[in-house]
């Protein structure tokens, strides 16, 4: 008959002397390993990587100002194809890789800037709508009651409607300009992050590391920050990510019907509205911004998705 | 009737099923021998991981990739199954071999009545028109004890309780009348009360229908009351084999001897429970020699060298009775 | 000497709100009007089946759930009326260990952060010394120091519910609610766990409320078991009477149903018809009469009262038959 200090010896016996070696594994690393493991994570982080290094570097990158007018300056012609000197552009004229817009600007220099307005954007929304969601959709879940109905009513108002039409309709009655853009399009994002932390929330609740704490005596707003909301932002983070990517296709959108960021400033939604009538004349200034966004939005998507994947506790290979 | 020469209606041998992980392979079922004779229970009993589930899903090819039957004979009926293309196996399952699951909540079609999912029994099988599978729905549904059946049969899963959705199961498993039900941990979900009224199901069909049953469970109550023969499983592997009765007067193999002594018992009046020391080791990394020596009681009285070194075979330690211990055999290595 | 705790008429119903606007629509009687002692140093066993309302009991009793009706007290301090700062001080005194070991430790918490929450809470908060009380109590689980930084992930079954048997007693309180603390386990793993719960029991001198579906484990650990169906318990006495002289038909259907690991025993049974009923409607008069084999007529107008049966223990019974 085992007694009681035997059971306690032998479970020393079978640990394993490498695993107290080891480090702990946090449940981020984890995450992070098997992010790293499939390709779309990779891929994914590559390409945001990428546009980030481009924004971040962007006056080292770029050749030329990207507002600056080069009639006059240089012998170019108005929405000139790209001269690339290694593939056969004579090198006596000047070399403008994306060629030129309808303004006489390099047109490789305003894509690279337009990342810095592009991914701002894209982060400062989803920045303001994943606060305001998730201590709304907290609230919400924790207090419960009339604050909980009143709550996700509103929400349940805003999603009523078309994401982006209702973000035209803020930015026209407030006006054109970036700020506004911005402003409109965490409203119209922000619901979603509110229904999804409070679903997270009201399941985490139940839990019973949650009633432990409480048994031990911590105190309600205690438990939510550090048991609760830790805990519930798992969803979140892939909706961010996945967000950053529609909020960049809605700035884009925006931008393109002349609301988002005005000229003379480069954004590859406000490059594409500026010339989208010259779609076979001057194919270069419709493909080249609308690669940026394609190639962002799709890295973007990509991470989400590889996220999504590692988080998920079943798909275990 | 001679049960003693009737052949099996099922004999596996040697089944090796392997799940393909990124983290190595996982045997989950190393070289499983199983037998059971027409018309009698076999329990097969063990802690999870250690292969009975899978064996089940064996038998029945419903084995989902990384895993893959890798060896093995199961002849059911004097046919190797694992010989069947897909649409033959498709046709045996439900008609002459039918299985239930732990939890009818999720083996339930859950947008389906009561009475249709046994009706398709009939429709898939029988090719009988609609009325007539209705009506032995509602048949079937009487049989296994539900009130009022008529009534039941356009109930869906979700308005029945636990007990009532295992008995839809199990109606639905032997509709066809099969030869073998597999029944995979099946009240395990159940309380007390109704896992003995279904255990109790179980028995009268079973006695009625003369189907062969294996029943697959961690409780060793439950295998004492409902089986003819057991298999204790480990680590993949069967360690001990026998009739009911000679499996718990006299246990062999160590580690069947440690479990019996290691679970409170109704009337017992324990001290201290006994207590297996260690953890079951790690399908992917399984030891050489015997799988059970590192927790194993008897080997450190015994002090045998042949337990770390060599895998002992399931070999005959008494008339009927099978056990995988070197204590038992002549010429251990 | 009065018991260490008093559980007196204690109801707890969970309306049930339909509709757009949330209307009540009628309430699970979770718990009825119970009422029971606990003595200090004593394992009380509370068994029944699922809808029975044990678990409740048990979170009311620390009072992790607000009653509808009655009151608990805790050495003779009234609970349930307790200002939140008196409830603090008397939560240091009485703790709760789960039954599912994946959902009760805070995943992404190292292990030794969820066992020392009880110390900063109350007011141990100097770092060396919960270092020093989580590697003791780790320890004394059958643990080590060294595992305080792991993640729960990385633990087995058995090993994350001796961190939650750790986590409530770095405390030292005097009262521990079991609630089926070894039911998740595997039966090898089981073993280890109970009995580490009866060695401390006697090393902290711990008074125990265990609540279990097993009657074989209750049995195991109980000094006196109570059972309870829809609510109510319909039978209390001390453990060895409830075994061998059970009184209640629901008690005896129980105990009939529990499969003995002995092929010799393969006797008649009680076997009770029917399902358990809903605890959103339960029958009138006694709860248990449309399953009961031996119901009478007064059994289904009129609730029984328990009943001390004539004996020199406590043995009480909630049944017209009984006495």
């Amino acid at each position: 008959m085992m007694s009681l200090k035997g059971a306690a010896e032998s479970l020393s016996e079978d640990i394993d002397e490498q695993w107290l070696q080891a480090k702990p594994m946090s449940l981020w690393k984890t995450t992070l390993r098997r992010l790293l493991r499939r390709k779309t994570g990779i891929v994914g982080l590559i390409l945001i990587g990428f546009m980030m290094v481009m924004a971040i570097g962007a006056p080292v990158f770029a050749p030329y100002d990207p507002e600056n007018v080069l009639i006059g300056k240089e012998k170019v012609r108005k929405r000139e194809a790209p001269c690339i000197h290694l593939l056969g552009c004579p090198s006596e004229r000047p070399q403008h890789l994306m060629g030129i817009d309808g303004n006489f600007r390099d047109q490789l220099s305003r894509v690279i800037y337009g990342a810095r307005v592009s991914l701002s954007i894209g982060f400062t929304t989803v920045l303001f709508a994943f606060l305001g969601g998730t201590i709304l959709g907290a609230i919400a879940a924790y207090w419960g009651g009339w604050l909980d109905n009143l709550i996700m009513r509103i929400m349940d108002v805003i999603l009523g409607f078309p994401s982006l039409l209702l973000a035209i309709a803020i930015v026209a009655v407030l006006g054109p300009g970036i700020r506004n853009a911005l402003f409109a399009i965490s409203i119209v994002t922000l619901p979603a992050y509110a229904r999804v932390m409070r679903a997270s929330v009201l399941s985490i609740k139940e839990m019973d590391y949650v009633a432990a704490s409480q048994a031990l005596g911590a105190s309600r707003l205690r438990i939510l920050m550090s048991r609760i909301v830790p805990n519930a932002l798992t969803p979140i983070v892939v909706l961010s990510t996945l967000g950053i990517a529609s909020a960049i296709l809605d700035a884009a959108g925006l931008s393109f019907l002349g609301l988002g960021a005005q000229p003379p400033t480069a954004e590859w939604g406000t490059m594409l509205g500026a010339e989208r009538n010259q779609v076979f004349s001057a194919p270069h200034l419709v493909f080249f911004p609308g690669l940026a966004i394609m190639l962002t939005v799709l890295g973007f998507n990509l991470l989400g998705d590889g996220l999504r994947d590692a988080l998920d506790p079943r798909l275990n290979d | 009737m001679n049960t003693a020469t009737d052949a099996p209606v099922l004999s596996v041998t040697g089944l090796k099923t392997w799940f393909h992980t990124r983290d190595g392979i996982a045997k989950s079922v190393d070289g499983v021998d199983l037998e059971v004779q027409p018309g009698k229970v076999l329990g097969v009993v063990g802690e999870s991981g250690c292969g009975k589930s899978v064996t089940a899903l064996s038998i029945m090819r419903l084995i989902p990739p990384p895993g893959r039957i890798e060896n093995g004979q199961v002849l059911f009926k004097g046919e190797d199954l694992l010989s069947l293309s897909p649409t033959e196996m498709a046709k045996l399952r439900g008609e002459h071999i039918s299985m239930i699951f732990q939890d009818p909540g999720s083996s339930l079609n859950p947008v389906v009545t009561a009475g249709n999912q046994i009706a398709e029994m009939y429709e898939i099988h029988r090719q009988t028109a609609a009325r007539a599978n209705q009506d032995k729905a509602i048949e079937m549904l009487e049989k296994v004890g539900i009130p009022d059946p008529g009534q039941r049969a356009s109930a869906y899963p979700h308005e029945l309780s636990g007990g009532m959705a295992q008995r839809v199961m199990i109606a639905m498993a032997l509709a066809c009348e099969p030869q073998l039900l597999i029944a995979d941990e099946p009240t395990t979900a159940l309380d007390v009360t109704i896992q003995s009224q279904i255990l109790e199901l179980i028995r009268e069909l079973q006695e009625q229908t003369r189907t062969a049953v294996i029943l697959i469970t961690h409780d060793l109550g439950v295998v004492a009351q409902m089986a003819d023969r057991i298999a204790v499983m480990y680590a993949g592997e069967v360690v001990e084999e026998s009739d009911v009765t000679n499996l718990f007067d006299e246990p062999r193999h160590p580690y069947t001897r440690q479990l019996l002594k290691s679970i409170p018992v109704l009337g017992a009046n324990q001290d201290d429970l006994a207590v297996i020391p260690g953890r079951v080791p790690s399908l992917v990394d399984l030891p050489g020699g015997c799988r059970f020596a590192a927790r194993c009681e008897a080997r450190t009285e015994v002090g045998l060298a042949a337990c770390t070194e060599s895998r002992p075979p399931l070999e005959a330690v008494g008339t009927g009775h099978k056990a995988r211990c070197w204590m038992y055999l002549d010429n251990p290595p | 000497m009065t018991a260490l705790i008093q559980v007196d008429r204690l109801s707890k119903h969970f309306p049930v709100h339909v509709g757009l606007l949330r209307r009540e629509a009628g309430a699970v009687q979770a718990v009825s009007n119970i009422s029971l002692d606990i003595h200090r140093g004593e394992t009380l066993g509370l068994v029944g089946e699922s809808g029975c309302g044990k678990s409740t009991l048990g979170r009311l009793v620390i009072r992790l759930l607000e009653p509808t009706s009655g009151t608990v007290r805790f050495n003779g301090d009234d609970l349930t009326h307790a200002s939140r700062e008196q409830l603090r001080k008397l939560r240091r005194r009485m703790q709760i260990i789960f039954q599912d070991p994946y959902s009760s430790l805070d995943p992404r918490s190292p292990v030794g952060n969820s066992i020392a929450e009880g110390l900063r809470v109350h007011g141990i908060i100097n770092q060396s010394e919960q270092h020093e009380k989580v590697g003791q109590i780790l320890d004394r689980v059958g643990l080590q120091s060294a595992h305080a930084q792991r993640f729960p992930h990385e633990f087995s079954g058995g090993q994350r519910q001796r961190i939650g048997i750790a986590r409530a007693l770095v405390l030292q309180p005097d009262f521990v609610v079991c609630d089926e603390p070894v039911s998740a386990l595997d039966v090898s793993v089981q073993a280890q766990v109970l009995n580490l719960l009866r060695q401390l029991q006697r090393e902290l001198e711990l008074t125990l409320l265990f609540i279990s579906h097993n009657l074989a484990v209750v049995e195991h650990l109980s000094d006196r078991v109570a059972v309870m169906y829809l609510g109510e318990i319909v039978e209390i006495t001390d453990r060895d009477t409830l075994y061998r002289e059970a009184q209640h038909p629901y008690t005896k259907a129980l105990l009939s149903a529990v499969p003995v690991p002995n092929p010799h025993l393969r006797g008649e049974k009680i076997i009770l018809q029917g399902d358990v009923p809903s605890p959103l409607n339960p029958p009138p008069g006694c709860k248990f009469h449309p399953r009961c084999p031996i119901a009478m007529d007064a059994c289904r107008t009129t609730a029984p009262t328990p009943i001390q049966m004539r004996r020199p223990v406590e043995h009480l019974v909630a049944c017209h038959a009984a006495g």
